[in-house]
C-alpha cells in the first residue's frame, strides 16, 4: 500500500460541481471508489430529479469523516468545478484554507478572488475542456480536473491509486481517460510549482 | 466480508434480495425509481413496473397473501394513490412478509408537495422504520419483513430524497431463502366486508399495542448519551446533521418512527436538562412527546418547511442560541449567475405541442411528467397542474364550471395509463365536450425512461404487450380521435383546432418521441449569419440549443442567434418559426431509423 495516502485516516470534504453531461456523477464515483480502496469511510450525495441535460449538478463527497450526506457552507476542503458559473454558485462551500480547482477559460470576478484570498483559500484555474478536446473528446474534462487537483496535492490520494480506480471504472475509453488524468496532473504540478504549496499538501 | 458503495435505493434493492423477497412491484417516481431498477438485476425476484402505485401495492399484497415475501416501492405521493390498499392491508395483515418502501421528498426536488408520510403509519396503524444511511436502508428491509411476519402487518420503510440518493458503504451478505408459506383460504381475514372488517379492527389495535412494546427494545432506537445539558430526538438524515451541529449533545435516534417508544422517550427526557426534536417537515415526534406531557421544543427552533441541510440546522440552532457559531453566510457566493432551471430538452416534441396550444390561446390543464415544463417561460402555455391524472378531471370541471375560453387536457402516455383512463371514461360517459391531448413519447421520460403499457417494454426491458393508446381511446367511446406526429406542425395545429371545435369528447394523440429513446431525424440546424437580424423570434420557443451569438447585427446591434450543434437534435421548430428564413435546415439523416419509424 502506498505510503502517502495508503493508511492515512485523511478526511476530506469535497464539492464537485458542473452541468448535466459533464460527468460530475462519474467523477464522484471515481473518487468514492478510490477512497473505499483505501479503506476510508465515504458518503456521496448527488442531485437528481429534474436536473436534465444542461442543468446544474452538484455532489457532496465526504471522505473519512461523518456520514452526513450534505456538507455545510464554509467547510469543504476542495471544490472541483467543471464550469465557471457552477464554481461561483458553489464557492461558499469552500472552507478557509480550502482549494478550488476550476475548469474555465476566463478568470474569476475580482471581488470573488479577493474574498477567497482573505479567507486563505486557493483557487487554481485550468482550461480543462480545451485539454480534453485536444485528447479528442470534451467528455474527459472531469478527469483532467481531477488530475489537476492531484497535481496540486488537493486530494487525499496518490496519483497511482486514482489511476488504478480509473482503469477499473472505465473499460471503454480507458486510454483516453488515463491520458486525461496525466495531462491534468502535469498541468497541476506545473502551476503548483509556481504558487506557494498548500499546507499539508503531502497529507 | 464484501463491501460496496451503494445509494440508499440500491441498498434497499440489495436488502430485498438478501431478505428473500420474491415479488416486487412499483411505479417510477423520484426519489424512489432506482429501487425497482436495481431489483430487476436479481433473477430470483419477479419484478414489475405496474401501471400505478395502487396496482403495485395490490400486487405485493397478493404475493404476500400467497406466501412469498414481497415489496412495493413508491414516492411519497405514490402512497396517496396506493393509500386505499395500505389501509385494507393493515386490516387483513399478511401471510409472508410485506414491506412498503416510501420515499419522501423534503425540499420538493421533483414533486408537487412535501408531505410527511410518517403520518401514514399512524393513520393506517402500521409500523414504520426510517434509515439514516445506506447500511441501515439495506438492513431495515429485512427487519421490516421479519416484523411483518411476526406481527402480521405490512411495514413501511420511509426514506427521504437524501437517504435514497446518497451513496455510502454497505456490507453485503448472502441471500436468505425462506420456505413459501402455504396460503389458506380465510375470508374472515382476507375479505374486508363490514362484518369481517369489524372483527379485524380490534386485532389491529391490539397489534399496535404490542408493536409499541416492541419499539421500546427495537435495536434501531438508539440512545447515545453525551452531555446531558441538551437531549436531541431525531431520525433519518437529520440525525447526521444534528450530530455535526451538536457534537457534544445526547441523542435518541429513532429508527422505528412509528409506533413510538413511550418509556424510552420518558427515560431519555428525564436524563437531559433540555429536550429538543430535530425532524424534517412536520412536528411528528414533537407533538407525540408533548402529548405525553413531556416539555419539548422542535418547530419553535427548526423550520417546518423544506429540506434540512447542515446549514439549515446550524442557522436555526444559532438563532435559538443553542450554538455560538453561525453558518457561513450565503452572501459569499456572489455574482450575477444565470439560473439553470429545468427546461424541455432541445428537440423535445412536447415543445411543438405547447407552441401550437399557445397559438390557439386555449387554457391548458396539464399533468405530471416532462411536459409539466410547458409552464416555463418563454412558452408558458400551462394553466393548471395538480397530480397524476388530474388534467382530464380538472379540464372536465373547468368546462362544466363555465370557463370563458376553450381548454384542453394534456397528459403523457405513462400518466394516461396511471390515472387518466378513469377520468376519460367519466368524460365520455357524461359526454363532456373536452379535448384531451395525449403526448405520447413512448416512455416514462421524467424519471429516466422506464417502460410503460404504452411502450410495452417491461422492467427488464423485455417485450411485454404494448397497449395501443388509440385503440383504447376508441374503445372507451371517443369518436373523434386524431393521431399526429408532433413534427408535422401544421397538421398538429389543424388536428387540435378541429378537436377543440368538436362538441363531444375528443382526443388528439401527439406522437412526441423522446429524443433519448429514438433516433434524431436531421443533422443540426445552422443560423445563416447574413440573414439573421437578432429578432429573437426563435428564442421564444425556449430551446436550450439556441443561444445568443457573440456577433451582433450591424443595424440593430442585437446579438445574432446561434445554434449549439452539440445540443441540436434537428427537430426544426426554430426553422418553422423564423420569419427571415435565416436558419438552414439540417440534412436528413440517412443511416438511422427515423424517429417516426422508431415510433411504429
Amino acid at each position: 500500500m502506498d505510503s502517502r495516502g495508503g493508511r492515512s485516516r485523511a478526511e476530506a470534504r469535497l464539492i464537485i460541481a458542473g452541468v448535466g453531461g459533464q460527468g460530475v456523477v462519474f467523477a464522484t464515483r471515481l473518487l468514492a471508489h478510490t477512497a473505499i480502496a483505501l479503506d476510508l469511510p465515504v458518503i456521496a450525495s448527488e442531485t437528481h430529479g429534474m436536473s436534465q441535460r444542461g442543468g446544474s449538478v452538484v455532489t457532496h463527497l465526504h471522505i473519512g469523516g461523518s456520514q452526513a450526506p450534505l456538507i455545510g457552507r464554509g467547510t469543504a476542503d476542495v471544490l472541483l468545478a467543471f464550469d465557471h458559473d457552477e464554481a461561483l454558485r458553489n464557492i461558499a462551500f469552500l472552507a478557509p484554507g480550502g482549494t478550488a480547482l476550476i475548469n474555465t477559460d476566463h478568470s474569476l470576478p475580482q471581488d470573488i478572488t479577493a474574498l477567497l484570498e482573505r479567507r486563505g483559500a486557493q483557487v487554481h484555474t485550468l482550461h480543462a475542456s480545451r485539454r480534453a478536446m485536444e485528447l479528442g473528446t470534451a467528455a474527459v474534462t472531469n478527469v483532467v480536473v481531477i488530475g489537476f487537483a492531484l497535481g496540486h496535492h488537493a486530494l487525499p490520494f496518490p496519483l497511482e491509486r486514482l489511476r488504478a480506480t480509473l482503469s477499473d471504472l472505465s473499460p471503454r475509453g480507458r486510454e483516453t481517460n488515463l491520458q486525461a488524468l496525466e495531462v491534468g496532473y502535469q498541468a497541476g504540478v506545473a502551476t503548483a510549482r509556481s504558487t506557494r504549496p498548500h499546507p499539508g499538501a503531502e497529507g | 466480508m464484501t463491501e460496496a458503495i451503494l445509494s440508499g435505493n440500491e441498498a434497499i434493492a440489495r436488502g430485498a434480495w438478501e431478505a428473500g423477497v420474491e415479488v416486487a412491484a412499483a411505479y417510477p417516481g423520484t426519489p424512489s425509481t432506482e429501487i425497482l431498477e436495481n431489483v430487476s438485476q436479481y433473477p430470483e425476484i419477479y419484478a414489475e413496473w405496474s401501471a400505478n402505485e395502487k396496482v403495485a401495492l395490490d400486487v405485493a399484497i397478493g404475493a404476500a397473501y400467497a406466501g412469498r415475501r414481497a415489496m412495493a416501492a413508491m414516492k411519497h405521493v405514490g402512497l396517496n394513490v396506493a393509500s386505499e390498499s395500505l389501509f385494507y392491508s393493515s386490516y387483513t395483515g399478511v401471510n409472508a412478509g410485506l414491506v412498503i418502501i416510501n420515499a419522501d421528498d423534503p425540499g420538493l426536488h421533483s414533486s408537487q408537495n412535501e408531505q410527511d408520510n410518517r403520518h401514514y403509519a399512524r393513520f393506517a396503524k402500521v409500523p414504520m422504520l426510517e434509515p439514516s444511511d445506506s447500511q441501515e436502508a439495506k438492513e431495515m428491509v429485512g427487519a421490516a419483513l421479519d416484523l411483518s411476519e411476526q406481527f402480521d402487518t405490512p411495514v413501511i420503510v420511509r426514506t427521504t430524497t437524501r437517504t435514497s440518493h446518497a451513496k455510502s458503504v454497505v456490507t453485503l451478505e448472502e441471500r436468505r431463502v425462506y420456505e413459501k408459506r402455504p396460503y389458506e383460504k380465510n375470508p374472515r381475514k382476507y375479505v374486508m366486508i363490514p362484518g369481517f372488517a369489524r372483527q379485524r379492527h380490534p386485532v389491529v389495535e391490539e397489534r399496535m399495542l404490542r408493536l409499541a412494546e416492541y419499539a421500546e427494545s427495537c435495536p434501531y432506537n438508539r440512545v447515545e448519551m453525551g452531555d446531558t445539558a441538551l437531549g436531541i430526538v431525531t431520525c433519518g438524515p437529520s440525525y447526521q446533521y444534528a450530530r455535526e451541529v451538536f457534537p457534544q449533545a445526547s441523542f435518541l435516534k429513532l429508527g422505528m418512527v412509528w409506533p413510538l417508544p413511550e418509556k424510552l422517550l420518558r427515560d431519555f427526557a428525564a436524563k437531559v436538562e433540555r429536550l429538543i426534536v430535530v425532524e424534517e417537515l412536520d412536528p411528528f415526534f414533537e407533538e407525540h412527546i408533548r402529548a405525553l406531557g413531556i416539555p419539548v421544543e422542535g418547530k419553535s427552533i427548526f423550520p417546518l418547511v423544506g429540506e434540512f441541510t447542515p446549514d439549515v440546522v446550524r442557522q436555526a440552532a444559532y438563532v435559538a442560541g443553542l450554538i455560538q457559531e453561525p453558518p457561513v453566510p450565503r452572501a459569499f457566493d456572489k455574482g450575477d449567475l444565470p439560473m439553470r432551471p429545468p427546461v424541455l430538452c432541445a428537440g423535445c416534441g412536447h415543445r411543438d405541442v405547447f407552441w401550437s396550444l399557445r397559438k390557439l390561446k386555449v387554457a391548458v390543464n396539464s399533468d405530471i411528467g416532462c411536459y409539466a415544463l410547458g409552464v416555463m417561460p418563454p412558452i408558458g402555455a400551462t394553466d393548471t397542474i395538480g397530480c397524476m391524472g388530474a388534467s382530464i378531471g380538472v379540464a372536465t370541471g373547468m368546462r362544466r364550471g363555465g370557463l370563458e375560453k376553450d381548454n384542453v387536457a394534456v397528459i403523457g402516455d405513462s400518466t394516461f395509463f396511471h390515472a387518466g383512463l378513469p377520468a376519460l371514461a367519466s368524460a365520455v360517459y357524461n359526454q363532456t365536450p373536452i379535448t384531451v391531448v395525449i403526448v405520447d413519447n413512448r416512455t416514462t421520460g421524467m424519471t429516466g425512461h422506464q417502460g410503460n403499457p404504452g411502450s410495452g417494454l417491461t422492467l427488464r426491458g423485455e417485450g411485454g404487450q404494448r397497449i395501443d393508446i388509440e385503440a383504447v381511446v376508441r374503445a372507451i367511446g371517443v369518436d373523434h380521435v386524431r393521431t399526429v406526429h408532433s413534427n408535422q406542425r401544421s397538421e398538429l395545429e389543424q388536428a387540435l383546432r378541429e378537436a377543440i371545435k368538436h362538441d363531444a369528447p375528443s382526443v388528439v394523440i401527439a406522437e412526441t418521441p423522446c429524443i433519448f429513446v429514438s433516433a434524431h431525424l436531421r443533422e443540426p440546424y445552422v443560423v445563416v449569419e447574413e440573414d439573421c437580424n437578432g429578432c429573437t423570434l426563435c428564442m421564444r420557443i425556449g430551446c436550450p440549443a439556441i443561444l445568443k451569438s457573440e456577433k451582433l447585427d450591424e443595424k440593430s446591434g442585437r446579438p445574432l442567434a446561434f445554434i449549439d450543434a452539440t445540443a441540436c437534435t434537428g427537430c426544426g421548430l426554430c426553422f418553422d418559426v423564423c420569419a427571415r428564413q435565416a436558419i438552414l435546415e439540417g440534412a436528413l439523416k440517412t443511416d438511422t431509423t427515423s424517429s417516426v419509424e422508431a415510433m411504429a
